[in-house]
């Protein structure tokens, strides 16, 4: 185990940590603002993989711009599934809307495997070809590219909730949505919104990973469990916390890869995730609601 | 199915009547609907169809084995696949390396999987944590045994391993056909299916889903709910570990995908939801309706790829989450209405109200001596103090009165008294013995009762059955049906004794609380605002059923804004405002004492009084440290 292999390793997983963090943020908004953990957030994100292999394939488009193409087709998604499902659920009880959300998950796995059958699908990008060299260590430019817009969409996001009055309202929702309704805020309506743009953003998401990932029918699933498991560890609700786990995260994941070099390493992560959940219920900055 | 049954009142005492029970009950009907697949498969259908049924088996019975902990006790689990895999590996990898008997390395599983339960759930249940925490540990559990089984060489990795086929017969669990399979799945479901039954039907019945409808009242009817949780996680684990055993043999083959794989516990939740959880009846139905739909689409699909079949199973549990809350076992129970199996019934003779209640622990302290004593009791939340510093005694027999302001700590109070949270600083003791820092359960255990100011009843009891259960810890069926019938005469609730707690007015649910509390048996009983929003005549009622406890001897703290009740019920009144206490004495003193009516009323109102009544301003009796 060379000191090369590890700092290669976490640089790597630094960068996929940035990915993470931004589909991480949708998920953490979306149960923060109508308290909805969302069990069909990879699969919703899968969609959007699927259809930046799509929009790259008919148009040629690099798979960063197919991702913002496809935002408008994931919002109307996010309109539709957030109208049909997540409406009704709001306000149940948690386990009743992860079963619910796991249905939906699913159907939406079960739909994929139906209309473009269990083959990989990626995007072919000369990118790949070009890595660039520090030293020993090698960064992949299209990973590079994907950190560096899932960072870009992250902190646009950071400057709408902090500084517009409609992040203002998000959040007052998110605090307390029955004194947020009296103050005048359309809590409904930032609900939905709030839903609508993260489905949005899994758009972004998925092109920045398109770059150098693959799909199938079960990285939705995936997906689902590791932006639940950023959510839980950044502290529910908390979204410094939820960039903060996706970092410490993709670390992680690289780095237990990296030196038990065995199918077993990924069993780490979820002890890890296991002690972490009791040790630090709040999360890793301790400023999240207890789970 | 008649509405009532001495039989079903009494399972623990008389094993014939316990076993008519069990046999008129939902898992007996369970069971038959089990045999009755037994006995299409065999006759109607052909190999393949037989081999779905047995597969079909197998999945009832992984669904009435997480439904324990996740339908009856409500802590959803995710990680039965490990428990599923963990049975698999034990008895395949016994069976294949030492060439042990299946049933062995099943035994084996059973007991890993309930240690691994056990392990699980200790500190989540320990703790008191949220539901959700427990089900992403599970989550965790189930991934960890996923990836650790898939780099263990011996165990097969991620290539999985093959049975060996040379036995075959009952004990190696191998058989040549399929029927013996299809039998002996039955068998197994049949008997878990009747033990839980039993169980259900047995005190543990009324603990596991007082636990599921609601914790606070569970604990305060003495229910340790660690316990409760616990045994439910471990049964229900190494039950599942059986399954795991009998499919590799079926099988043939195991791998972590087939075995720990989260299609396991995804299709275990999809059956059990479908059909409706925390009955029996629920998944062993889901099971039936959505297995075979599935695979008719998996043979109308056959030309596409495997696995989306499962679109009708996600489509299934959305739709019946969105329109059929319960399930379909929910729909049917609905539409039967008062046929359907009665859950307990109370064979209670009326009138039986004369004998005296229960008190646990009473004898040891001399009337009018301190029963309860509290020194120097603070607690904070974060940084918000909300009890600063309380010194306070209750003596035995009399009627304190705790009022003060909102805000002002009372009801904090109280939740130190009855073990919701220990206190920060200070001691309380009881009739001598510390109570401070013990568990809820203890707490009633040694005799403190309490009600809640927001009343906590158990949505799926009746009235006797919330009761009764909390009249259970510690005593036999038969005392606890006496008590309870005593308890509901007393507060005047016997002719309600059979609806829905949910049901009841809120001058009903405040008799509910005080019964609940009775039940338990107390010396010391803690009331918290049980008259607020009652109608005169209901306050009245109160007011004569306090004093009659006290005339029982039973000592009581009670919490209230209803000025005239208090003053006219109570021997002594405490006065705590902003976390402490300002003002202790006879009803007459606290009221005409300025520090009070300051709190209560404001710094100029203090001097109007104080000018109104300037002539025995200088009487008023007590201070803070008086009797300290």
């Amino acid at each position: 185990m060379s000191l090369e292999l590890l700092l290669q390793a976490a640089v790597s997983g630094f960068l996929m940590g940035g990915i993470y963090a931004l589909i991480a943020l949708a998920l953490a908004l979306v149960f923060g603002v109508m308290g909805v953990l969302n069990f069909a957030h990879g699969d919703l994100l899968m969609i959007g993989m699927y259809g930046v292999v799509l929009v790259s394939a008919a148009t040629g488009l690099s798979p960063f711009l197919a991702g913002i193409v496809m935002v408008p087709a994931m919002m109307a998604i996010g309109w539709v599934v957030f109208v049909l499902l997540i409406r009704p659920i709001v306000g149940s009880a948690p386990l009743v809307q992860a079963q619910l959300t796991i249905g939906l998950s699913f159907v939406i796995q079960s739909a994929a495997l139906l209309w473009f059958g269990a083959d990989l699908f990626n995007v072919p990008s000369e990118l790949a070809a070009s890595p660039i060299r520090l030293g020993a260590i090698v960064i992949s430019l299209p990973l590079l590219i994907g950190f560096v817009v899932a960072l870009v969409a992250s902190g646009l996001l950071a400057w709408f909730l902090s500084a517009t009055v409609w992040g203002y309202r998000v959040r007052a929702t998110a605090e307390d949505p029955v004194m947020a309704q009296l103050c005048g805020v359309p809590v409904q309506r930032v609900q939905r919104w709030v839903f609508v743009c993260a489905t949005g953003s899994l758009a972004i998401a998925a092109g920045c990973l398109m770059g150098f990932y693959h799909v199938t029918p079960v990285v939705g699933l995936q997906f689902s469990v590791l932006s639940l498991l950023i959510v839980v560890l950044g502290g529910l609700g908390d979204l410094r916390g939820a960039m903060v786990a996706a970092l410490v995260l993709g670390v992680a994941e690289a780095l237990t890869s990296a030196i038990f070099n065995s199918a077993s390493a990924p069993a780490a992560l979820y002890v890890l995730f296991g002690a972490a959940l009791l040790l630090k219920p709040h999360g890793l900055l301790g400023r999240g609601a207890a789970v | 199915m008649k509405s009532t049954s001495e039989i079903a009142a009494r399972p623990e005492h008389a094993p014939a009547g316990a076993i008519a029970a069990v046999l008129r009950s939902e898992g007996a009907v369970a069971a038959l609907l089990v045999w009755v697949v037994v006995a299409i498969a065999l006759t109607m259908l052909n190999g393949y169809w037989v081999s779905v049924a047995v597969m079909m088996l197998v999945w009832c019975y992984l669904c009435t084995a997480w439904n324990l902990i996740g339908g009856y006790v409500g802590q959803i689990s995710f990680g039965h696949g490990a428990f599923f895999g963990v049975g698999a590996y034990c008895s395949a990898y016994l069976s294949t390396t030492y060439g042990a008997s299946p049933w062995l390395g099943m035994i084996l599983g059973m007991g890993l999987s309930a240690v691994l339960a056990l392990a699980v759930g200790y500190i989540p249940f320990r703790r008191g944590l949220s539901h959700l925490v427990f089900a992403l540990l599970t989550l965790a559990l189930a991934y960890a045994a996923l990836y650790g089984v898939s780099g263990v060489r011996a165990l097969g990795g991620t290539n999985g391993m093959f049975m060996s086929l040379d036995e075959t017969g009952l004990a190696a669990l191998r058989f040549r056909d399929l029927w013996p399979y299809l039998i002996v799945m039955a068998a197994f479901n049949t008997v878990l299916l009747l033990v839980l039954q039993v169980l259900l039907n047995s005190r543990y019945g009324f603990i596991w889903r007082a636990t599921r409808d609601n914790e606070a009242a569970a604990a305060a009817s003495g229910i340790n709910l660690f316990r409760s949780k616990q045994l439910a996680f471990a049964i229900s684990a190494a039950a599942t570990a059986v399954a795991g055993g009998f499919y590799a043999q079926f099988v043939g083959f195991i791998d972590p995908h087939s075995v720990l794989g989260v299609h396991v516990i995804i299709q275990i939740l999809l059956f059990s939801v479908v059909g409706g959880t925390g009955t029996l009846l629920g998944p062993v139905v889901g099971t039936f309706v959505l297995f075979p739909l599935g695979e008719i689409m998996r043979v109308q699909l056959m030309s596409l790829e495997a696995g989306s079949h499962q679109l009708v199973y996600g489509v299934a549990l959305v739709a019946v989450i969105l329109l059929l809350p319960g399930g379909l076992i929910g729909v049917l129970r609905r539409a039967m209405g008062g046929r359907w199996f009665p859950a307990f019934s109370l064979a209670v003779p009326h009138g039986a109200s004369a004998e005296p209640l229960p008190r646990r622990r009473a004898a040891e302290v001399e009337e009018g001596a301190p029963i309860l004593i509290a020194e120097a009791v603070g607690r904070d939340f974060g940084g918000v103090v909300a009890l600063r510093s309380v010194d306070l005694e209750v003596r035995r027999g009399e009627i304190l009165g705790l009022i003060g302001p909102n805000g002002a700590g009372k009801t904090t109070f109280f939740n130190l008294l009855g073990g919701s949270f220990p206190p920060s600083r200070g001691r309380i003791s009881l009739a001598g013995q510390r109570v401070d820092g013990l568990a809820p359960h203890e707490c009633t255990q040694l005799g403190i009762a309490r009600t809640f100011q927001i009343t906590q009843t158990f949505a799926s009891f009746t009235v006797a059955e919330a009761v009764f259960t909390a009249a259970l810890p510690g005593r036999t069926f038969a005392e606890a049906r006496s008590i309870a019938g005593r308890v509901l005469a007393r507060v005047g609730l016997e002719a309600r004794r059979d609806v829905a707690c949910a049901e009841l007015t809120l001058s009903e649910q405040r008799r509910l609380e005080i019964a609940r509390a009775l039940a338990t048996g107390p010396s010391l009983l803690l009331l918290d605002e049980v008259m607020a929003g009652l109608t005169p005549t209901e306050v009245t009622g109160v007011i004569a059923l306090v004093r009659s406890l006290r005339a029982e001897g039973i000592t009581v703290v009670i919490i209230e804004h209803v000025m005239h009740a208090v003053m006219e019920l109570c021997d002594r009144i405490v006065v705590l405002d902003a976390g402490a206490v300002i003002a202790q004495g006879l009803p007459h003193e606290v009221s005409r004492d300025p520090r009070v009516i300051e709190a209560y009323l404001g710094k100029r109102a203090q001097q109007f009084a104080a000018a109104a009544t300037s002539g025995d301003a200088d009487r008023h009796g007590g201070s803070p440290n008086d009797d300290v």
